[in-house]
Formats: structure tokens, sequence, C-alpha cells
């Protein structure tokens, strides 16, 4: 950490703007390196019980951290970047702390509500990492210190999703965006039969009950092929006349035609599955680039790796 | 006014150390213990330095003071060596912090080195250092017995 909390991240700042282009001074920066330091002060009190005054420098940049996660949480929920910078300058830290805290724990309620719509909609197939992971998020909420670790993921998520949660995610807002995904990808799923699901997922996968993988996207994957051919979804299987015919709808196309295609291709399947999943089409949308990415990139050789006949 | 900008926190921790030290002369005297302005500032530095070392950081104020309140009374400290066995001592406490991984409290690690100080290590630091302490932190270590039950170690023979 060295002899000076470095408390403003540089460009960008650790809080979502840049101090230094809010007109602060160097007293506001040594005024708020004093409070930094008088909170730190304080937690690391509250983490060590007391018992001890001096800690490991890798548990104070922890701790420092947390204060920056609250903090950084109250800002994005309120004010503009002027007025957030104007608020550190005036306001107690500890105070935004406290404020940001609060926001945590109300982030914290909504992710034990989407846990539950998650358990709600849980896909039927049986897969170790799948089901680990929803064994393992209750302890999340059990051992998730809002008090001094807020930007800490206390857990271990083995399951994938299609596209994964970006690593700058942190702390509830990690677990909540997670969640969400999950539950699209679940109530996606739900659309379709398990069976024939597991058979699908069985020509994809060498043991899709042991390997860790997603199960969601060869679904999704399959029922936009099929989509695009004008056929029901519902069997999900792509015989050999359709894999002739996604090749032929592709083999020519651009990657920013078959970018088009699919995106457009995606938002008329959930129409015409009445898929109401609020929030969604962003989700999606990420999720059939990547299969319009891995179309233009084989689009020369086949396309059977993609969209699976069983 | 620009003097006050150069005071960056752990200046400031420095300075409430030597008027905490200076304080502390007025106990430690009654025991031919005294502290000049030399090596108040000596020692000062040698707590920065011996965190530093070790990886630690403190935010409060620190152990000097109970390390000084703790040892003060001991039969094998007197004038001449005082300075340099705080020296020794503020090494020892941090490294044996991170030895245990902080499972041991400051109290009771330095109550523990006083003990010890004291009794079978006789004034010697570094008799300390590699018979007790070494023993106390795999205990801490090691943390349980076979049963399951947590090791007391004071009731061990260390």
């Amino acid at each position: 950490m060295g002899e000076n909390l470095n408390i403003t991240g540089g460009a960008g700042g650790l809080f979502g703007f840049a101090p230094q282009d809010f007109g602060w001074t160097e007293m506001d920066y040594y005024r708020l390196q004093s409070q930094l330091w008088q909170l730190m002060e304080k937690q690391t009190r509250r983490y060590t019980s007391g018992d001890s005054s001096s800690i490991p420098v890798e548990i104070a940049e922890e701790i420092k951290q947390g204060i920056y996660f609250c903090i950084g949480s109250y800002f994005n929920a309120n004010g503009t970047a002027a007025e957030n910078a104007d608020a550190l300058r005036t306001e107690p830290l500890s105070d935004l702390f406290r404020k940001g805290q609060q926001v945590v724990w109300r982030q914290v309620e909504v992710g034990k509500s989407r846990f539950g719509r998650a358990l709600e909609t849980a896909i039927s197939i049986k897969n170790i990492s799948y089901m680990d992971t929803l064994r393992a998020l209750p302890d999340f909420f059990k051992q998730y210190d809002v008090f001094v670790m807020a930007h800490d993921i206390p857990v271990m998520i083995d399951y994938q999703l299609a596209v994964a949660v970006p690593e700058t995610c942190r702390g509830i807002d990690y677990i909540n965006e997670y969640l969400r995904r999950l539950v699209i990808e679940n109530v996606f799923c739900g659309y379709f039969d398990a069976a024939v699901v597991e058979r699908l997922l069985r020509a994809e996968y060498a043991d899709f009950q042991l390997d860790l993988i997603n199960l969601f996207e060869p679904v999704f994957r399959n029922a936009l092929g099929l989509h695009l051919l004008g056929k029901p979804v519902n069997a999900l299987n792509i015989t050999e006349d359709d894999q002739k015919n996604l090749l032929a709808l592709f083999h020519t196309r651009e990657k920013s035609q078959i970018r088009q295609i699919c995106g457009e291709a995606f938002l008329s399947l959930c129409e015409s599955m009445h898929f109401n999943e609020k929030d969604a089409a962003d989700y999606l949308n990420a999720v059939a680039m990547g299969i319009a990415g891995r179309i233009a990139a084989f689009k020369e050789t086949g396309l059977r790796q993609i969209f699976l006949s069983f | 006014m620009a003097d006050q900008f150069a005071l960056s926190p752990f200046n400031l921790q420095k300075m409430a150390a030597v008027v905490e030290l200076r304080a502390l002369n007025e106990l430690t005297v009654r025991f031919g213990l005294y502290l000049s302005e030399e090596k108040i500032q000596n020692i000062v530095e040698k707590r920065f330095e011996a965190l530093k070392d070790t990886g630690r950081i403190e935010f409060g104020q620190g152990i000097l003071k109970a390390l000084v309140y703790e040892f003060c009374d001991s039969p094998y400290i007197n004038a001449d060596n005082y300075e340099e066995i705080l020296f020794e001592l503020l090494d020892s406490f941090y490294y044996f912090k991170n030895e245990s991984m902080d499972s041991i409290s400051d109290d009771e690690l330095m109550q523990f080195m006083k003990r010890h100080f004291d009794g079978d290590c006789e004034g010697s630091v570094d008799y300390l250092n590699g018979t007790s302490l070494e023993a106390l932190c795999r205990y801490a270590k090691g943390m349980d017995k076979d049963d399951g039950t947590a090791i007391d170690y004071e009731d061990e023979e260390v």
C-alpha cells in the first residue's frame, strides 16, 4: 500500500469519475486521504475484532477495496459524476461509506429474490457443476461480509454461463448479474422437453452430467438454427437437410451479415416462443453474437459442430 | 500552509508515536529506563521499518506503547540495552504475528513474549525467537489437537 493510500486510482477513478476533472485542490486530496486512513483504522479494528493493531498489507488492500466498493455502489445509485465528486469532497467519507453499505444491503435483498427465482426455474437436467452452484449460492448470502469485505465473493461459482459476467463486477453486483443471466437461461430451457434437451446435450458433450459446461447455449443455438429455417423449434434436432440449408444460408455471407441475421433471428425466436423474460434481450443478443462469430469462423468447413444433429 | 500538505497519515502517526513515547518516559523512569529524543526517533523509525519488513501496516496507535508498558519492569532490561531490546522485540512481534497467521491477538502474543523473555529465555530475544515463539506458532498453525478441541497454548509446554 505504500506510504500514501492511493485513493483516487488515476484516470477514471475508483468511483466512476476522476476527481481531477472536477477542480479538486491538493487540500481536498489531503482531507480525503486523512478520512480514508481513519476509516481504514475503524475497519481494521472491526476485521480483527480489536485483537490486532496491525494487519498484513494484502488484507489492508482488501479492506480498502471493500470501502471503495460500498462508496462506489452509493455513487452508482445516486447522482451525476459532478454531484458525486462534490459529495466526496464535502461529505464525511464515513457517511458515504455507510450510505454505500445500505445500497449494498438492498442489493443483497435483490440477490436473494433472484436466487429464489433461479431455484423456481432451475433446469431439471442433472449436471454436477450446475447443481453444486445452486447448492453453494445460499452460502454466499450467509458468508457475504457487507461490513468489511463487500467487494468479495466468498463462494466458488463453478457453473459457466453462456456469456460470463465481466470480472470487473464484484461482490453482490457479480452475484446479482450472474443470477439474472442464470434465470434467463433457465427460463429459456424450460420451454423445451427435458428428455429432448438431454439428447441434444449428449450430442454435444462427452459427459454432460460431469463436464463443466453450459446447458443453455446448445439449446439456444439449435433453436436459433431451426427458427432461421422457419421450422418448429420444440424438437431441437437439426436434420441432415437442415444442416445443408443452414450452410447454404450462411456460406456466402460476410461476418457482419451473419451477425445481423442472428441478431434479428433471436428477437423473432423469442417473440414466437412468447419468451417474455424481463431485460433478457441484451443478454440473448450477446449469446447470439457469440454464435454468429462461430458461424462466421466455420462456414467454410461446415456447421455441424454448431447446429447439432441427434 | 504548504507544510500541512506534507503531513501524510504516516507522518502524523510518527508524530503521535513520538509524543506517546515521551509520555511513557514518566512511567519507565521508575524502572531506570529513559529514552532520549534521539532514541525515541530511532524507535519510531524502527517500528515503521519493522512493519515494512514484515509486510504489515498499522492504522491506529500501534503496539509501541503496549510493548513498552509490558516490558518496562523486566529484570533483563536496563538503561544500556533498553533501546536495543525494544528494536528486537518490535521485529519479533511483527514477525511472529505473520508466522502465527494473525491467529494470536496482540495482547496474547505480547504477554507470552514477556513471560518467556523473563523466564526461560533469561532476557535473550534470540532465544525467545528460536524456542518459545517458534513453538507457539507451530501450535497456532496446527490449531487443533487430535480430539478436535482447540489447543490452549497457555497450558501446553512451550
